[in-house]
């Protein structure tokens, strides 16, 4: 029995050896797994949109074995009743089979579309996160490039794989799309009828999302994730400010054994999240909404919530049309193409912007504590209440069904709401932010200082990240000083 | 294991979608825990590791611009060559581009095609499953879907067809032969992002865009009352012919759907 037990750690000796001979690859090896990577929870948050992706790909891959992506009538004839005998497009047809007939198959489907939720959801808030903590400054503003790139590329794959199944509902959506493309000055017409191979809804979109969907971009997200990757391993990752923390070091925990555990545990509650909501919440339930028609359409109709933002802008943007020596600017030009390319690109200059705002030019490799700067959060809450405004204008007919108010007030609410709240939000967020700095006037970055007295609030925090860092022992002994003794770090520093 | 084992067994006995779920979830819990356990048992850091700043010293800045610049003994940077090259590749750029056109394969181009519709003098009016329909079978306060006999543009051709009372009916002057009976047809493509005006407020006397809430008159040449819209919905000039079937006088008041650069 134990020889049985040694075996694959044999054969995984031997394997190395193999490799090694071929390659010399234990130093660099050896190098990796003792690289080390600062602690805090918030930097695990890039790795869970890292995972969500190896899962999409993963249920994507189960999906294509069973999706038809053709426009091609069809007869329905799969096992669910209502849609029997129902001349529906092939991939509406196989999406409902894939939901009825395949074995496990609506639990895979419904994973997929879980787990592109929780990618763009992590994508967001570790967005947030590199944001709030000056993360994006020399010299990682090139990695911010390649995250906001990510982003719009997630939020396009997203939305085609929405669009795939050929449903009553996304097909709405498309239609909307090409509303939007429709009103760009000048080549509007052209680049649409070139996307969609003729007027909508044309014959050739489905192909074509559907290579878009399951090979050229996730292709591209999987080359950006790399060179994502590869900066951050270049450059080496932030860390806060604290005892022992510099400009010229990284602390924190080894790739191997702690990361690398600490990784796979994180992989697997994103696995188990993502397979409870699949099995137990319905998302998308296409054989409800029915096959797309150009002439019939849902009410309530609202898209997937990472595109909510620009469908509230076309509800609330009022109807202004203009003409330009004789051209016409349609309105949905507005929200529907000016907002989001604005907003990316806003996105994409801001560290250069914030740089000729603060002059700050350096290098940094300490993150910033989020009310150190509070021009920036005021900014970034802005941002964040327009967004929500927005979104939240995305469900004018849903607020106004539940309020049992007429629309238009609603949306007269809103109108004015998404100009004066985000303001009014910025504001309260600049005021909190500098009562926050002003209150806790030592940064952390200057605690070591000798002599400097820290109130017992800030102690208690520093005190427990002691514990987890240096075992209770050490931390006993901060708290005890804490009270009037000098820096308890002159102590317990390492 | 249990829950592995458990989602083996469910799927050879195709059981239903939530077990399936719960039972993988499970098993993922289950790894997430031992691994947070594993690294919890560790011994901890904190570890420290030496960091570079990114920068190049400039001599080996300049090292490297040497080496570009000299080891080829000039001939790459020769102007003639060069330019040779970057013309050559400007055109295979260029060219390259063409086929793009290929993308709009053999179907309608745009212009006359986004203008135009098959609604034309004494084109027969149809339902969805093609049938005709005499004005007598709409009772007041119907609502219909039809299309003209020959679609060309599918679905962009689809008319609502609305019974209403006559005395409530201001359209323009010019329109005011333009229904039978009460019967008055508006395009059902929203001027605004084009998505069908599916809902109808029967006692108001309007038409709602669900996409995005426009609100049409329908007494006043469904024009926008309120919401993004800002053109009205297209309006069919409707009568009868000899047999008494409903058709069209004449094309749609305008385009149907949304605007673009060279809507006149």
């Amino acid at each position: 029995v134990e020889a049985i037990m040694i075996l694959p750690r044999l054969v995984g000796r031997k394997v190395g050896e193999e490799i090694d001979g071929r390659l010399r690859l234990a130093k660099v090896a050896r190098h990796s797994v003792a690289k080390v990577f600062p602690d805090h929870w918030s930097f695990m948050l890039g790795e869970l949109a890292l995972y969500s992706f190896t899962i999409l790909v993963g249920t994507g891959l189960f999906l294509t074995m069973f999706f038809d992506g053709s426009s091609a009538e069809r007869a329905y004839d799969g096992s669910y009743g209502p849609l029997h005998g129902a001349q529906t497009s092939a991939a509406y047809a196989s999406t409902v089979e894939i939901s009825f007939d395949v074995r496990a198959g609506l639990l895979v489907r419904q994973v997929h579309h879980w787990a592109a939720l929780l990618f763009l959801a992590a994508i967001m808030v570790h967005l947030c996160r590199n944001f709030f903590t000056g993360s994006f400054r020399r010299p990682r503003d090139v990695n911010w490039l390649v995250g906001v790139t990510l982003l719009i590329m997630a939020t396009a794959n997203g939305f085609l794989g929405y669009s795939l199944p050929d449903d009553l509902l996304s097909g709405t959506g498309l239609r909307i799309i090409s509303g939007g493309l429709l009103s760009i000055p000048v080549i509007g017409s052209w680049l649409t009828f070139l996307l969609f191979g003729g007027p909508f809804p044309g014959t050739a979109l489905e192909q074509r999302m559907y290579a878009t969907h399951v090979l050229i971009v996730p292709a591209a997200i999987a080359v950006l994730i790399s060179i994502h990757v590869v900066i951050i391993l270049r450059q080496k990752h932030t860390q806060f400010a604290g005892r022992g923390r510099n400009q010229t070091n990284v602390v924190g925990s080894r790739v191997w054994p702690t990361y690398a555990f600490r990784s796979l545990s994180l992989f697997c509650a994103a696995l188990a999240v993502c397979a409870a909501l699949g099995g137990l919440v319905q998302i998308n339930p296409v054989w409800i909404w029915g096959p797309f028609h150009a002439d019939a359409v849902t009410s309530p109709a609202q898209p997937d919530w990472y595109i909510g933002w620009v469908e509230g802008a076309l509800r609330l943007f009022p109807p202004w049309e203009f003409r330009v020596f004789g051209y016409l600017v349609p309105a949905p030009f507005w929200p529907a193409i000016v907002l989001p390319v604005l907003t990316f690109l806003i996105m994409y200059c801001y560290p250069w912007l914030e740089r000729r705002f603060t002059g700050d030019r350096a290098e940094h490799h300490i993150l910033q504590r989020v009310r150190d700067v509070p021009g920036r959060v005021a900014v970034g809450v802005w941002a964040i209440a327009f967004l929500i405004m927005l979104e939240i204008g995305g469900a004018t007919d849903l607020i106004a069904r539940f309020s049992r108010q007429p629309v238009i007030g609603v949306v007269w609410f809103l109108r004015i709401g998404v100009l004066v709240l985000p303001v009014l939000a910025g504001m309260i967020a600049l005021w909190v932010t500098r009562r926050l700095r002003a209150s806790h006037a030592p940064h952390l970055a200057d605690l070591p200082v000798a002599g400097l007295r820290r109130r017992p609030s800030r102690v208690r925090k520093g005190s427990s990240d002691d514990i987890a860092r240096f075992g209770p022992g050490v931390a006993d002994h901060a708290e005890v000083d804490a009270e009037d003794a000098p820096d308890p770090d002159r102590v317990a520093g390492p | 294991v249990l829950g592995g084992i458990a989602f083996g067994v469910g799927y050879v006995v195709d059981a239903s979608t939530q077990v399936l779920g719960i039972a993988l979830s499970v098993a993922f819990a289950g790894l997430t825990i031992g691994f947070a356990a594993w690294v919890a048992l560790l011994p901890e850091g904190p570890f420290v590791e030496e960091r570079e700043q990114m920068t190049s010293s400039a001599a080996d800045r300049a090292a490297l611009a040497d080496d570009l610049g000299q080891a080829d003994g000039g001939i790459v940077s020769a102007p003639l060559p060069r330019r040779m090259l970057t013309l050559a590749l400007t055109v295979l750029g260029l060219a390259a581009l063409l086929p793009v056109r290929s993308l709009l394969g053999t179907g309608l181009k745009p212009g006359r095609s986004q203008r135009e519709t098959n609604w034309a003098v004494d084109v027969p009016v149809v339902k969805e499953d093609g049938t005709f329909i005499r004005p007598d079978e709409l009772e007041l306060g119907a609502a219909v879907t039809v299309f003209p006999q020959d679609r060309k543009r599918g679905d962009d051709e689809a008319v609502l067809l609305l019974r209403v009372d006559p005395a409530h009916l201001q359209l323009p002057a010019q329109r005011a032969d333009w229904t039978v009976n009460g019967i008055i047809g508006y395009s059902k493509i929203c001027t605004h992002a084009g998505c069908p005006v599916g809902l109808y407020a029967q006692g108001a006397g309007e038409l709602l865009c669900p996409c995005h809430q426009s609100v049409f008159d329908i007494y006043r040449g469904a024009e926008p009352r309120y919401g993004p819209a800002a053109r009205p919905l297209p309006q069919l000039p409707l009568g009868t012919d000899d047999q008494g079937r409903l058709v069209a006088r004449g094309p749609l008041s305008g385009p149907p759907g949304p605007g673009w650069w060279r809507r006149s």
